[in-house]
């Protein structure tokens, strides 16, 4: 293959004459050649910047992303290539300072999953594109167009931060560096995540401001780390991913519901379980809801909490029907449970509009409303809401106990002791 | 045979029965609905499901999938969606299917995670830099999210744009028994390949409104995606016709193909007045439509509207009453050009709307 095909002449580059850009753009289509990559088989992410038009240079496949965006796009298509296709698309992401701050946790990410692509990172201390201006990666004291007396922090070190992060192949090197290539090549071929930061001046702002010329940046380098290149065996992401995924097979199959109980029932009914969050409110209630459609009833269950599953009110507001539900909320209930303190503040405003009050005996001394010791069950998950939905379906007969101890068995967790404080709400009825 | 399941979980079972094979997603109630399934699930559809760090990432990363051919989706709510808007409007440009679910829950900001609303309508339409559209679907109730689903994904596909399913967290976490002959299947519409007819540019039409031809990345042909101003091959360019004309186009392709996609249900009574809504609270509207006899209109489809349709419905009316849970009314901003003044706007937030405060509002009317 000859160089050209793959890349643009030198001098049809649209960068500052000097800039570094050209010499990594060279460096990455020698190592292409060299390896012999057909060309279907390499793609270009680029970034924003000066770094950004480097596209229209290449004859390779090429992405030009958002800023800082490049790394997860690239990150995704890689994916998708290992896995579901051959796994053979080279993945090359291009970025500059802002590619690498604005998109840092993007380079964690691929770095820590190993995902198989090679980041080049062009480290031209400051942003060139937008005027000079200083970034994350710009060395302390250093002079930008916004730290005219000295950028006044140090700069990030972003291959310790990637190595950290579980980078299986990085390297830090300077643009002049005879080896570039084949260092981009080793990358290029290294399975998982590869990343080389490349120190270079940008001539058209840095180079001026600091009075500095392309030999001084091994100096920088060696002042920032110096040149290191280092290599792990991980596993890849995909090698990962289908290790976790190992035997998962089957479909997304829907839940049927069959009916058990064919029972005479009339008038919709509307009922409203009030308690605290963490007590198994919520599946408790599902059980009510279930028994509906195993009797080939309609019904819907329409649930809030606040933010936390594990504490303030936890509501379950059911409606059954032979009609079709529409409307899913509940205004005027036909029964308001209320099991707990939490769930009493909540749903207060609707106890005058409820038929039939069934509450924990601790809540209210109200006579009109059904008094019930909830709160004695509350050990068990679900508890309360058991217990008074035993009371439930004793005392109003919404429907035999048969067709809710029937749920339980095909739908029920630690289906014993549910049916065990089921009963015992059942018992209560019977005595009061 | 009914099923007892969440809006949640049919979103996710129409995902993948739309042949979506990438997920990524970043938990916010009221998505993590969609979120779980498609974890558990796509797998065994030999897909791709993964936790992204942010909902940046998890755009990123379906943006990069589909690239590479393969139908990819997401879900948040509008927190995460004000986080991705940046990467919509890099896949409209860059001309990427991708399907978007938003589950709105009360805001502002993170306003309540576990309070339905649906404050998001215009957030969701014009979200993208420079004023393009992008399709937005909605499903009418729980029933219906399996359907929704399924054409939000066709559609994304079949005019290589991002779209949107925007639902709310009633129908994305109510519970119902649902009959499965309720639930509806659309014909699975794939994205048209470049088949080598011709030269391959990335982003080829010969008519204004024309769909180009797709080619993967990592495929035969050489492409050139991007998101700035481009040719038709992808090059980056300003000073060319071709670049005003690219932009012409991502409208165009928009507005002319969406007649497959106008959804709507009408209930045509012969009163004088008429109840719009979408959404969650479209369930109200049939309730007391039933009720008392009155016309309705349910929107499906709520971006690009149907406009010669919408008018020709609302000429027959006295009075027009948009029903929607927000603050301000932000469906009926939406069709105000077209309500004139019959237009008279219903709102409210915090709770469900229920068919007798409609009544009610109604009455006082
Ligand atoms: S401004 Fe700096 S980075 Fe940009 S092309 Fe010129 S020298 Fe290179």
């Amino acid at each position: 293959m000859d160089l050209f095909e793959i890349i643009e002449k030198p001098q049809n580059f649209p960068y500052c004459p000097g800039c570094g850009h050209t010499l990594v753009n060279m460096a990455l289509a020698k190592a292409i050649v060299s390896l012999n990559i057909p060309k279907e088989n390499i793609l270009i992410v680029s970034d924003i910047g000066c770094v950004g038009l480097v596209d229209k240079l290449f004859n390779v496949h090429t992405v030009h992303t958002l800023h800082g965006r490049s790394t997860a796009i690239g990150t995704g298509i890689k994916m998708a290539d290992e896995i579901l296709f051959n796994n053979n698309l080279k993945t090359i992401v291009m970025i500059g300072d802002g590619g690498a701050t604005i998109g840092l946790l993007h380079l964690v990410e691929a770095a820590k999953m190993n995902v198989d692509i090679t980041v080049l990172i062009h480290n031209n201390f400051l942003y060139g594109m937008t005027g000079g201006q200083h970034s994350g990666l710009t060395p302390q004291n250093f002079i930008t167009s916004t730290t005219r007396k000295g950028n006044p922090f140090p700069a990030l070190n972003i291959i310790e931060i990637l190595k950290n992060a579980g980078a299986s192949f990085y390297a830090r090197t300077f643009v002049q560096d005879r080896e570039l290539s084949d260092i981009i090549k080793e990358a290029i071929v290294h399975k998982g995540f590869s990343v080389i930061e490349i120190f270079e001046l940008c001539t058209g702002y840095a180079a001026r401001y600091n009075k500095l010329k392309g030999s001084d940046l091994k100096n920088i380098l060696e002042k920032h780390g110096g040149k290191i290149k280092e290599k792990k065996e991980r596993l890849s992401f995909g090698e990962s991913y289908e290790e976790s995924i190992k035997g998962e097979e089957g479909g997304y199959e829907l839940k049927v519901i069959e009916k058990e109980f064919e029972i005479p029932f009339n008038k919709s009914q509307k009922i409203i379980i009030a308690g605290s969050a963490g007590e198994g409110v919520q599946f408790a209630s599902s059980l009510l809801a279930l028994s509906a459609l195993i009797c080939g009833l309609n019904s819907s269950q329409k649930n809030d909490n606040p933010v936390t599953v594990g504490s303030g009110f936890s509501i379950s507001e059911i409606i059954i029907s032979k009609e079709k539900i529409r409307y899913s909320g509940i205004e005027n209930p036909d029964y308001l449970i209320i099991t707990s303190m939490d769930g009493y503040k909540r749903v207060k405003g609707k106890i005058m509009k409820a038929k039939n009050v069934i509450i924990d005996e601790t809540l209210s001394d109200e006579s009109k409303f059904l008094r019930v010791p909830a709160r004695k069950y509350k050990g068990e998950r679900g508890g309360p809401t058991v217990f008074s939905l035993g009371v439930l379906f004793e005392k109003y007969k919404i429907f035999p106990p048969e067709v809710f101890l029937k749920t339980v068995e095909k739908y029920g967790k630690s289906k014993e002791k549910t049916i065990k404080i089921f009963e015992e709400g059942r018992k209560f009825a019977l005595k009061g | 045979m009914k099923t007892f399941i969440t809006g949640g979980e049919l979103i996710a079972k129409g995902a993948i029965d739309a042949g979506v094979k990438f997920y990524a997603g970043y938990p916010i109630t009221p998505a993590s609905v969609i979120y779980e399934p498609m974890m558990r699930e796509l797998p065994k559809y030999g897909g791709i499901a993964v936790g992204a760090s942010d909902e940046i990432s998890a755009i990123s990363y379906c943006i990069g999938a589909s690239l590479r051919g393969i139908k990819a989706m997401t879900a948040t709510s509008a927190p995460g969606f004000s986080l991705m808007i940046e990467s919509v409007a890099y896949a409209l440009m860059s001309e990427i299917p991708i399907a978007i679910v938003i589950a709105q829950r009360l805001g502002p900001s993170t306003g309540a995670a576990t309070t339905s609303a649906q404050g998001d309508l215009l957030l969701t339409v014009f979200s993208n830099s420079g004023g393009y559209p992008i399709p937005v679907l909605s499903p009418s109730n729980i029933e219906e999210s399996y359907e929704f689903m399924i054409h939000t994904v066709n559609v994304s596909e079949k005019l290589r744009t991002p779209a949107v399913l925007l639902t709310e967290k009633e129908v994305t976490m109510t519970r119902k028994g649902i009959n499965l002959n309720e639930i509806k299947k659309p014909e699975i519409i794939e994205r048209k390949k470049f088949e080598g007819q011709g030269e391959f540019k990335t982003y080829n039409f010969k008519e204004i409104s024309d769909v180009p031809e797709f080619s993967p990345v990592g495929g035969k042909f050489l492409t050139r995606y991007t998101g700035s101003a481009h040719d038709k091959k992808g090059i980056l360019k300003k000073d060319d016709p071709e670049v005003i004309e690219v932009l012409y186009h991502l409208k165009e392709k928009i507005y002319k193909n969406m007649e497959d996609f106008y959804f709507y249900e009408y209930e045509e009574k012969g009163k004088d007045v008429l109840l719009v809504s979408y959404g969650i609270t479209s369930e109200s509207v049939r309730e007391i439509s039933d009720l008392k006899n009155i016309d309705y209109l349910i929107l499906k489809t709520l971006y690009p509207l149907n406009g010669k349709f919408l008018k020709d419905v609302f000429e027959r009316y006295r009075k027009i009453v948009v029903i929607e849970e927000n603050i301000s009314g932000s469906l009926f901003f939406l069709l105000r050009h077209l309500l004139g003044d019959k237009g008279v706007s219903f709102t409210k937030i915090g709770f469900l709307i229920s068919p007798s405060e409609i009544a009610k509002f109604l009455e006082e009317l």
